[in-house]
């Protein structure tokens, strides 16, 4: 079963002048567990709608939306909030932070939001902030940090509730090259480890490159879809063999759990 | 808990972050919940002032009369039964309290005359009921048993002084004239002239003679705690029955100033109102501004699973901090002036005009209760949190795609 499956989904806008813009159509779409995904093509391509509907931010117009299975089409707002919480990790381009609070406190909203006791949520957020080469860092805040540093927070952030799926929208858009490749190196390497998903956007070929999967879009649509297995990242990569990230994706939520210890699906309510 | 704890943690670094912004909300509510700690406390004084002037200067807490009293008092109306009315007030322990005869009377000195309310008063216990005694200006306070007392006001426009002589006329309790000269013992002065131009004192027995009344009392005047006095005045008439006599308490007996203090209190609350609809809009543009400035955050929290209940209850904490600094400070800055204005008091002699209410003094004294506080309290911490809802509810409301667009 494919972790996120999407079925003739359209999502159009309505614009006062010109009325209904389709600003994605996807016919079928399947992303399994374990991949990583680059969202290619030029800015207005539907990279941010797409990827803004497999996370669940926005609902489509038309079409149904699988994670693990389950449309997420019957799911209410908080029980979306829900699932957002317990499976998914977002990476955005501006990092997004929380401006008051300090790196590790930023980690660590995640992880209070799923209830995790403290004793557990001091070691993770201890674990994905050294995994992400910030451990001295983690009492500075935002403001004090630079680009690449904020975003790596970001990255720790996304990847400290052990979801299924982690969604990075232009994640290197607002980093210089170096810093960038870095960032996709510091994806790859995550997605090694823990084999969770990895789906990110991006214009940069530099960047579309490291990916192991490319879904071309244009328009809304999604023109091409080309697999390179075997390519791997470069070895200068700083972050490279020095990530001791745990169990990524380990623990399942209730929702994404395909299946129960009968072998059939979960049909128990959703969360939040 | 701990995510309440940390929505706290963000509530209050953001009010450190918009310092100047915070600042001027906190002045705000402060000032108003000053204001409101500050009049409330003044209002409470003006009360008790207008309720103790006016009660000291004449009618007592509570007043005892003859049923039917009313119907015509101009006539003097014993109380009867006298014995069991003492009893009666004997057994409820009320000790502060003046026996009285009036009636209506004309004092006359050479060619000049006035009408009056002749009094005959028991002196040393009156002191306990009104302020007379306390307000001899000239003379004495019916020192000397045929002695009259009366308002230097009146003495001026009769052209008389202590030592001086003046013919008393009056109707006895049998119907005939009585009028005989009485030798002026001494004059007072309140702060109300139209009062001291109409009533005159003479001693309890003196004045039983002259209205040919021998142990005849018209009137008991009490002094009680005026808040207990409607509750004591029930007592008194159920244990003295109705039939016979008549137990008022100074909210029938003096009912213009009740209606006075509701209409204070009315406008008081109406103030309450306009004030804190001015520090709640204030707190909900504060808080708006804050959510459009953080649109994007609010996004964010969405995004990764924060929910509506979570950021609702971000906001609103935030409302609540604001609230609560303002609070403290706003509580003691009003504590500081109310105790202030009720050590010192206002002066408003060139502010008022001369009246019944302010007959004891000029002086307005705020009064600040433990309750009036907790009340102020509470109402601008009520205020702060609800005016965090609206605010609250459109930053839970947000299109969380918007909101990570916006710039």
């Amino acid at each position: 079963m494919a972790l996120v499956e999407l079925r003739n989904v359209i999502k159009t806008y309505l614009d006062g002048e010109s009325g209904p813009i389709t600003a994605l159509q996807v016919t079928d779409l399947r992303i399994n567990r374990g991949e990583f995904v680059c969202l290619a093509g030029p800015s207005g391509a539907g990279k941010t709608t797409l990827l803004n509907i497999i996370g669940c931010i926005d609902r489509p117009t038309a079409g149904r939306v699988l994670i693990a299975g389950r449309d997420t089409a019957k799911l209410r707002g908080g029980q979306l909030a829900g699932l957002r919480r317990m499976a998914f990790g977002f990476v955005f381009q501006s990092f997004n932070l929380i401006a008051v609070l300090s790196a590790y406190e930023n980690v660590e909203y995640v992880l209070l939001l799923q209830h995790v006791p403290a004793v557990e949520r001091r070691q993770r957020v201890g674990e994905a902030l050294e995994s992400v080469g910030l451990a001295r860092l983690m009492h500075k805040r935002p403001g004090q940090l630079s680009g690449g540093q904020q975003q790596r927070v970001a990255v720790a952030r996304a990847i400290v509730g052990r979801p299924l799926l982690v969604l990075a929208d232009e994640p290197t858009a607002n980093l210089d090259s170096q810093t960038g490749e870095e960032l996709i190196a510091l994806f790859f390497a995550l997605q090694q480890q823990s084999q969770t998903t990895f789906v990110f956007s991006s214009h940069d070929p530099a960047v579309i490159q490291r990916a192991r999967r490319t879904l071309a879009m244009r328009d809304g649509r999604i023109v091409a879809d080309e697999r390179l297995d075997g390519k791997d990242l470069p070895s200068q990569s700083r972050f490279s063999g020095q990530i001791h990230f745990p169990q990524v994706g380990a623990e399942i939520h209730p929702f994404v759990r395909p299946e129960n210890a009968h072998g059939q699906p979960d049909d128990r309510p959703e969360v939040d | 808990m701990k995510t309440l704890a940390l929505y706290a943690r963000i509530g209050l670094r953001n009010i450190r972050r918009n310092a100047r912004r915070s600042l001027f909300t906190i002045a705000a509510i402060s000032f108003g919940l000053f204001s409101l700690i500050v009049f409330q406390a003044l209002k409470v004084g003006l009360h008790k002032e207008m309720v103790s002037g006016t009660l000291g200067l004449d009618a007592g807490t509570i007043q005892v009369h003859a049923a039917g009293f009313e119907a015509n008092m101009a006539l003097i109306q014993p109380i009867p039964e006298m014995d069991k009315v003492r009893s009666g007030l004997a057994g409820l322990k009320l000790t502060d309290f003046s026996e009285r005869i009036k009636s209506p009377a004309l004092v006359l000195a050479g060619r000049k005359s006035s009408a009056i309310m002749l009094a005959g008063i028991q002196p040393a216990e009156e002191k306990k009921v009104t302020f007379i005694n306390r307000r001899v200006v000239e003379g004495d306070y019916l020192a000397e048993a045929d002695r009259v007392l009366l308002g230097r006001p009146l003495a001026e426009s009769l052209g008389v002084r202590p030592g001086d002589e003046v013919v008393l006329m009056a109707q006895s309790m049998y119907g005939r004239p009585v009028t005989r000269k009485f030798v002026i013992g001494g004059l007072y002065q309140t702060d109300l002239p139209s009062f001291d131009r109409s009533h005159a004192y003479l001693p309890l027995p003196a004045a039983q003679r002259f209205l040919d009344a021998e142990d005849v009392v018209t009137e008991i005047a009490l002094h009680t705690d005026p808040e207990q006095a409607p509750g004591l005045a029930a007592g008194l008439q159920q244990r003295l029955g109705p039939a016979t006599w008549q137990v008022r308490p100074w909210q029938r007996t003096v009912p213009d100033l009740v209606q006075l203090i509701a209409l204070n209190d009315a406008t008081m609350r109406l103030l309450i109102v306009i004030v804190f609809a001015i520090v709640a809009m204030g707190i909900t543009n504060t808080m708006t501004t804050v959510i459009f400035e953080r649109f994007r955050e609010f996004g964010i929290l969405n995004a990764i699973g924060a929910g509506p209940g979570g950021i609702v209850s971000l906001v609103i904490l935030e409302s609540f901090f604001l609230g609560a600094i303002a609070t403290g400070l706003g509580s003691l800055a009003g504590l500081a002036a109310g105790l202030y204005l009720q050590h010192y008091g206002i002066d408003l002699t060139r502010f008022i005009s001369t009246n019944q209410y302010f007959a004891a003094g000029h002086v307005l004294r705020a009064y600040v209760t433990p309750g009036d506080l907790l009340n102020a309290v509470l109402i601008t911490l009520a205020t702060a949190i609800a005016a965090g809802i609206y605010p609250a509810w459109k930053a839970a409301n947000m299109d969380p795609v918007k909101a990570l667009v916006h710039n």
